[in-house]
């Protein structure tokens, strides 16, 4: 593999625009992975990666440039009604439900209807409904056996 | 609906054994135990399928001499036709509705699964003749139940004459037996192999019949010119005029014209030898063929940056390598590594499937290689975290590139 390189293209999600930053002169290794670094722009909508190599043709006496892309969006919420998301956290062998708004504030005393599915109870599950706290957070304990936790939240600009 | 479920069944159940791909890759003995198990398989199944799976039985039989009397009485309680039975199977509804040939397709001993009149005598006659072999004393009792009695006396007949014994007068045709008495015979069995290993004793069984005197002639191929000149598979019907006999046999005998019987002609001459060999056995003026090969030759390959790496490999499946092994591919002789065995084929403008002969020593062995153009696939996998995505921070991509040719890193 000859002429090696990696162009990243960041989009903002508020002016669309698109930056490019391109590392090239990179020596491909069987044994180790390629490792890039950029800083991460403000409002990032969606991250693409690019790898660009060309490799000689031998038999047929050409040299061919071959690619592979990647794209990685990244969910803004920007064009959604619901300024809140339900999250799932697991804090010193406590699991936690927490449903956040956009800016990380905490939904207080929002009504969550919560499904658990046992692990060798096939067929099933059990759903109870469960108040947020001040911090917006639910504690549900270690989960033993449980395999599946579902949560539904019906809000005001519509269900997460 | 029923046949979709059973084509499915079928299908899931024997894939290995009814791929097109694995049609030619078993042995008669191998194939054998895959229809006994597929006959087992389909139990509760409907009996056409059973019994036109007792019929490849029974055809696999004649390959591999193997003259099973439960599998043909169990085929005679339900033939797929009624021709050569009784009166008692003639007023029954026949079994073949070809239905099972889709399917069975790649099992099938006879071409097409052809089901025909000639086809069923012969193999009855051949199975009623074995057993009569085996015990003179035969009377076909035991199968007066399925066959027509006319097509049973009459075999019998014909098994006690030409096993020597006296016409029953009264009731036969002299005219047919007296043609029977002068016919020469020099029948080689199906069950003979034409391939056997370099340290394997050649044995052929053949049916022999009013032959006094019977010369053998062994005429060795060079089998590396034979298939630069004809790149086709060696055929029984070769000519051999010019040629120098190897070896040469004469065996006498005493039996009586009409008389047949079974000789194994073991080659001592062959042994531990590897080539291609033409046996002749000729009587008044009536020959047979077996064409035998000593030692086989495969070719195994794989696609590298440098071209195709190739090995060839004996019957023991070990590297051939050595002063005269190489390949002939495209009229080029692609000489192997003497060390290690290795034969680099450069890929080419454009993909082609051709003849090429394998050769190790004095022995060669036709078969088909594909030489592959050369063909680059690129991808990566990417390792991006997604909670280092923080606005200012740096974050960190890790990308694994993966350069294939031809489908292999």
């Amino acid at each position: 593999m000859k002429n090696t390189k990696v162009t990243l293209s960041t989009l903002s999600f508020i002016d669309s625009l698109v930056s490019t930053k391109i590392i090239d002169d990179l020596k491909p290794n069987s044994n180790e992975e390629i490792a890039v670094s950029f800083q991460v722009p403000p409002n990032l909508a969606n991250l693409e990666i690019m790898i660009e190599t060309e490799v000689k043709n031998i038999s047929k006496g050409t040299t061919e440039k071959l690619k592979s892309t990647h794209s990685i969006k990244l969910d803004t919420k920007n064009n959604a009604n619901s300024f809140y998301e339900s999250y799932f956290r697991k804090y010193k062998g406590d699991y936690y439900y927490y449903l956040l708004g956009k800016n990380g504030e905490a939904l207080v005393d929002s009504s969550i209807q919560l499904t658990f599915a046992h692990s060798t109870i096939a067929n099933q599950s059990t759903s109870v409904l469960l108040n947020t706290d001040e911090d917006g957070k639910i504690k549900l304990g270690p989960l033993k056996d449980i395999r599946l936790v579902t949560s539904s939240f019906n809000g005001p600009n519509g269900p997460c | 609906m029923i046949l979709t479920l059973l084509e499915r069944y079928l299908k899931n159940k024997f894939h290995f054994e009814l791929d097109e791909e694995n049609k030619d890759s078993f042995t008669h003995h191998q194939r054998r135990e895959q229809l006994i198990e597929m006959y087992k398989a389909s139990e509760n199944r409907p009996q056409s399928l059973k019994s036109a799976l007792l019929l490849e039985i029974l055809e696999n039989g004649i390959k591999t001499n193997i003259f099973d009397k439960n599998v043909f009485i169990e085929y005679l309680k339900n033939p797929l036709k009624n021709w050569y039975m009784n009166k008692k199977y003639q007023n029954t509804r026949e079994l073949n509705d070809n239905v099972w040939a889709q399917y069975t397709n790649n099992i099938q001993n006879r071409k097409n699964g052809q089901i025909n009149r000639n086809q069923d005598r012969k193999l009855y006659k051949r199975y009623l003749e074995e057993f009569y072999e085996s015990n003179p004393e035969e009377n076909f009792d035991e199968f007066k139940e399925f066959f027509d009695k006319n097509f049973l006396v009459d075999l019998l007949e014909e098994f006690e004459y030409l096993s020597g014994k006296e016409l029953k007068k009264e009731k036969t045709d002299l005219k047919r037996f007296e043609t029977l008495s002068n016919k020469v015979l020099i029948d080689l069995l199906e069950c003979n192999q034409d391939v056997f290993k370099t340290d394997e004793r050649v044995k052929i069984v053949a049916n022999i019949k009013n032959v006094s005197s019977l010369h053998i002639k062994i005429f060795e191929f060079n089998s590396e010119n034979y298939y630069r000149k004809n790149l086709a598979p060696f055929r029984s019907n070769v000519d051999l005029d010019g040629l120098v006999t190897a070896f040469q046999k004469e065996y006498k005998y005493d039996k009586l014209p009409q008389q047949k019987f079974r000789e194994v002609f073991e080659f001592e001459e062959l042994d531990n030898r590897v080539g291609l060999f033409v046996i002749e056995f000729i009587s008044n003026g009536y020959s047979s063929r077996a064409v035998i090969k000593k030692g086989t030759l495969s070719l195994i390959f794989q696609s590298t940056v440098k071209g195709q790496i190739c090995y060839i490999l004996d019957e023991n499946q070990r590297i051939c390598q050595g002063e005269n092994t190489g390949l002939w591919y495209q009229n080029i002789y692609h000489k192997a590594n003497e060390k290690n065995g290795k034969i680099i084929i450069p890929y080419a403008k454009i993909e082609t499937t051709d003849k090429v002969i394998l050769v190790n020593e004095r022995f060669a062995q036709l078969s088909e290689f594909r030489r592959r153009s050369e063909s680059y696939t690129f991808d990566a996998s990417y390792i991006v975290n997604h909670e280092s995505l923080l606005m200012g921070k740096e974050a960190d991509i890790l990308i694994n590139p993966i350069l294939k040719v031809n489908d292999r890193k």
